[in-house]
């Protein structure tokens, strides 16, 4: 919807992590944005480059990481070239982030509400009786029940689900634009999966704070967000909505993920894996990144990276097949499900 | 071996663990199943309900605290370590974690031949040659043999596992979530390797997990635990097809669709598995059940058999009231 305000522009960002082996390009020239209130889907594989493109925005890469290139604009300024001091400000208070795995994100010695009204006060200006109570309302708000007593207890007595129900808690206390939610649901069980799935939907709607899911699972994907980035060795392959993604795929691995898990509607067929393993980043394939994998790729895919590709005013795809000088394939006709 | 005897057959099968002063976690509490030769028995719950704990108590991993496990008809519930040592041999396991279940020192050659060894199969030259063929079965190349596991990505460590796994030649093994610590792309391969494997070498699988649509995918028949109890057994397209208890109602409800268009009809729980250290009496479920009645807390639903080879444990279920269907 182009009617509607970018909240967040990314543009060329290229984050690199300096190790002793060599060059690490985690995120190579990944472009995109974000409407204010949308659910903004990330998916890809381990090494893809979603968490570092979010850890990029937050401005949280640990040291040997770097950005080395491109804007991150948030409401037109760009957070590249903010101070530190300055993003103290903006973490938390516009933007803020819930981690995957709820048992390390809190400090284990002090207790929920202790840990709540420090964020609390850190970026509003209010005494510890009024941080107390927005904390407890905060906790209520996302189902957590008698708040006030739970504020005593300490992470460990609190059980997965509810512990990244109080990391959700508070990382809204402050009421931030964009939440950034790193693979939020993956160290919890199905049901409690669902649970915090609905609660965030319900809350992006109740407060219009955009979302960022990131995920490797495509039904989470599927049923939260509005449109998706398929990343894959530090690129951005694909990015559209939900339904062009998963029903008219425009890029050949965004397909092979697709085919490679099992539909629980259906019934058993053989599964179709992507042969191969990710590109080792500190060497990247000089063309596109999934040529190596992949089963229509060209000669032109391992010397050449695909530009972005125009497929709908919403949708993109990084693939040589859809260049007009490209052979005809049967690739993307017939294949969406 | 006679024909219709299973490979498998656990009877009233429990594992309690003490924590504390007279406190007990019934881990696994009274279940029985069989698996017959060549099938794939899938196990799934959420964390705590005592399938893994079922999984390695069934290979004496954990003495057992009450019930019978017999292997093609034998019982290896009394067995010592030394008079299990033949069995282990039949029957092995696969891990989570590919990165912790592998000893980071060893050689894939030595972890792979570890067991040979042990089980004095073959001379050295026989053995090598052993690892070099299991190394092509998983996908793997022989020049491998003589690197360290922190050389491989999770994916070919867990063939690595796989590999030793399959190095004694077992009839029975149990996967402990073998896929759940891989990427998507990886999963498929793994799991139609274990596939072609299982074809191939006629082996019968215990395959847990808590990813459902996968389980959905490679087993024969799938039990649903809560709580260290079975709470529904079935053929796995009838389970899914026609869920009967209200746990796996809600369980199957919850699994996020790879499809924008599906049309979501979820039910979702209320709150959250209760402590194994103070279960409800009663049908361990009741808390978070929305059929529960007077009879849910009075006694513990035993596992019953509804349809021909579709088991429940629901007193609302084949008993009269039928709350749990509609």
């Amino acid at each position: 919807m182009s009617e509607n305000e970018k909240l967040l522009e990314v543009k060329n960002l290229r984050t690199s992590f300096f190790t002793h082996v060599g060059e690490v390009k985690a995120v190579r020239d990944v472009s995109f944005h974000l409407d204010k209130g949308e659910i903004l889907g990330i998916v890809g594989e381990s090494g893809s480059g979603k968490s570092v493109t979010c850890m990029s925005v937050m401005r949280l890469l640990q040291d040997p990481g770097r950005i080395i290139g491109g804007e991150i604009l948030y409401e037109g300024e760009d957070l590249v070239k903010k101070s530190e001091k300055e993003m103290r400000r903006i973490r938390g208070e516009k933007i803020s982030m819930v981690f995957q795995d709820p048992m390390t994100a809190m400090n284990p010695v002090f207790t929920v509400g202790n840990q709540m009204i420090e964020v609390i006060r850190q970026h509003r200006n209010v005494n510890k009786k009024e941080a107390h109570d927005i904390a407890v309302k905060m906790l209520g708000l996302v189902g957590i029940p008698s708040p006030e007593e739970r504020m005593k207890n300490y992470p460990h007595e609190f059980s997965g689900g509810m512990r990244q129900r109080a990391m959700i808690a508070m990382a809204l206390s402050c009421g931030p634009d964009l939440l950034i939610a790193d693979e939020p649901t993956t160290a919890l069980d199905v049901t409690i999966q669902a649970q915090v799935l609905d609660l965030m939907k319900d809350l992006q709607q109740k407060t219009g704070t955009a979302i960022i899911l990131i995920t490797h699972d495509l039904g989470v994907i599927a049923e939260t967000c509005r449109r998706v980035l398929v990343m894959y060795g530090g690129m951005l392959l694909e990015s559209g909505t939900v339904e062009e993604i998963f029903h008219h795929p425009g890029n050949p691995y965004t397909l092979g993920l697709l085919r490679s898990v099992p539909n629980p509607e259906k019934s058993r067929d053989r599964l179709e894996p992507i042969p191969g393993s990710p590109p080792d980043l500190i060497r990247p394939p000089e063309g596109c990144p999934f040529c190596y994998r992949c089963k229509y790729a060209m000669n032109k895919c391992v010397k050449e990276i695909p530009p972005l590709f125009d497929l709908s005013e919403t949708h993109q795809s990084r693939c040589w097949l859809l260049h007009p000088d490209a052979p005809a394939t049967d690739a993307f006709e017939k294949e969406g499900k | 071996m006679e024909q219709n005897t299973p490979l498998l057959q656990i009877e009233n099968l429990k594992k309690y663990f003490a924590v504390g002063k007279n406190k007990v976690v019934k881990a696994v509490d009274d279940i029985s199943f069989s698996i017959q030769k060549g099938e794939t028995l899938g196990l799934v719950g959420e964390s705590g309900c005592g399938k893994s704990t079922t999984g390695r108590t069934i290979l004496k991993l954990y003495e057992p605290t009450g019930g019978k496990i017999l292997f093609e008809g034998r019982d290896i519930t009394g067995l010592d370590s030394r008079q299990m040592l033949p069995y282990r041999k039949e029957m092995q396991m696969i891990f989570q974690d590919p990165y912790a279940s592998l000893n980071s020192r060893m050689t894939v050659a030595d972890i792979i031949s570890e067991a040979l060894t042990i089980h004095h199969l073959g001379s050295a030259k026989e053995r090598s040659e052993t690892v070099a063929e299991l190394l092509h079965k998983v996908g793997l190349k022989r020049e491998h043999a003589s690197r360290y596991p922190h050389e491989f990505s999770g994916g070919q460590r867990q063939r690595i596992g796989i590999a030793r796994a399959l190095a004694v030649q077992p009839k029975f093994i149990v996967c402990d979530e073998p896929i759940s610590a891989l990427d998507v792309s990886i999963q498929a391969q793994v799991v139609n390797m274990l596939e072609d494997l299982q074809h191939e070498m006629g082996l019968t699988y215990l395959f847990i997990a808590h990813d459902l649509s996968m389980v959905k995918h490679i087993s024969t028949r799938i039990g649903v635990m809560y709580l260290g109890r079975m709470m529904e057994l079935a053929d796995s397209q009838e389970l899914y097809a026609h869920p009967q208890h209200p746990y796996t109602q809600a369980l199957l409800s919850a699994i996020p669709v790879p499809d924008p268009r599906h049309e979501k009809s979820r039910i979702v729980l209320e709150g959250e598995v209760p402590s194994p250290l103070n279960p409800p009496f009663g049908c361990p479920f009741r808390t978070r059940c929305r059929y529960c009645t007077e009879a849910c807390a009075q006694a513990t639903p035993q596992l019953r058999e509804v349809e021909k080879g579709h088991w429940v444990a629901c007193h609302l279920i084949g008993g009269g009231t039928d709350g749990a269907q509609k």
